[in-house]
């Protein structure tokens, strides 16, 4: 493909992968960059892809960047969890007499595992109650790796937070 | 709160009418283009919610920023090609003239440890066979100096007991 053509693809289709952009991230400048970034990454994959779907394959790209991008800002704003312990000064690590999970509190992280709604639900069943690895999970619900990474972080967060409400009302 | 997801883990139609209207949360952008990533069924559920009025206008022409950084990443490609090429030809060279290259060598023309018992073994057998050839050759040729030596002896004698009968 000349530059010619590609330049005239890129004004043509200019204002869809915008609105991607701007609509995941709500932001106009940053929506910006990612455009430009869709558009650089079509360039370089081109050759894979079908003259007819070239819309939802700008989409899927743009969706991906802005993606990516909300991914790092969610990371970069929360905490990872597990390193709150690590974190806190003059506490000791936990016993593996506190560490020992009773059989009653492993029920009750099923239950909350099984009423998780989508699309924390499968990832959560599999990872948490059948220990499958974040690989065999992606290969599983045909997810990127690095979707389920942060899906599982995020169940594990929400997880948590219900963990302490029950025990804060218990 | 809107409800994102169906029971199937396929985006809803009002999750995509919010994802277009701008209601959604961070966290819920974050988890409806997740899904975009990787779902086709609600990428083109989606793409074909996006046009005419839906679709925002861009603050400048996105073709020539575009373009640019197209002619960016050739050029970047084609110097990092360039410089892999000279970066090899230069560590090439050095170890040419440092003599890496012929130690190296030389030790790749060694035979290996098998051959070198085989020929060691060829060696010793055939030293046996010259060795044996050697001492029959000795014999032979002691034997044959013995008995010249005795016939010239006899010749001598016989020449001088001849002479002797002859003067008297």
């Amino acid at each position: 493909m000349t530059d010619h053509q590609f330049s005239n693809i890129v004004s043509q289709y200019q204002s869809l992968v915008y609105t991607v952009c701007c609509q995941l991230v709500r932001d106009h400048q940053l929506a910006e960059d990612l455009t430009q970034e869709t558009f650089l990454a079509a360039y370089i994959h081109m050759e894979e892809c079908p003259a007819e779907k070239l819309r939802p394959w700008l989409v899927r790209i743009a969706s991906n960047k802005a993606t990516d991008y909300l991914r790092s800002a969610w990371h970069r704003k929360v905490i990872v969890p597990g390193e709150e312990a690590m974190t806190l000064p003059g506490t000791a690590p936990p016993g593996p007499e506190e560490l020992l999970v009773t059989e009653s509190e492993t029920e009750a992280i099923r239950q909350l595992v099984n009423h998780l709604k989508e699309p924390y639900l499968q990832v959560s069943q599999l990872y948490f109650l059948e220990e499958k690895s974040v690989d065999e999970i992606a290969l599983t619900l045909r997810r990127p790796t690095k979707t389920v990474y942060s899906q599982v972080s995020r169940a594990r967060k929400l997880l948590k937070e219900q963990l302490r409400e029950r025990s804060e009302e218990a | 709160m809107t409800e994102l997801f169906l029971p199937d883990g396929h985006l809803t139609d009002k999750a995509l009418t919010a994802l277009l209207d701008g209601s959604l949360s961070e966290l819920q952008r974050l988890e409806a283009g997740e899904h975009l990533s990787c779902c086709d069924r609600c990428v083109d559920r989606y793409t074909a919610l996006l046009t005419g009025d839906t679709l925002e206008s861009v603050p400048r022409d996105q073709a020539l920023p575009v373009m640019w950084k197209v002619k960016k990443r050739r050029w970047n490609d084609t110097v990092r090609r360039y410089a892999s090429a000279a970066a090899a030809v230069f560590i090439g060279g050095m170890l040419w003239y440092s003599g890496t290259l012929a130690a190296v060598g030389e030790t790749l023309v060694q035979p290996p440890e098998f051959f070198q018992q085989q020929i060691t073994t060829e060696h010793t057998l055939s030293r046996e066979i010259l060795d044996r050839v050697n001492d029959w050759s000795a014999r032979v040729r002691t034997a044959a100096v013995s008995g010249t030596r005795t016939r010239n002896r006899q010749n001598q004698e016989s020449f001088i007991q001849n002479m002797e009968d002859t003067s008297k």
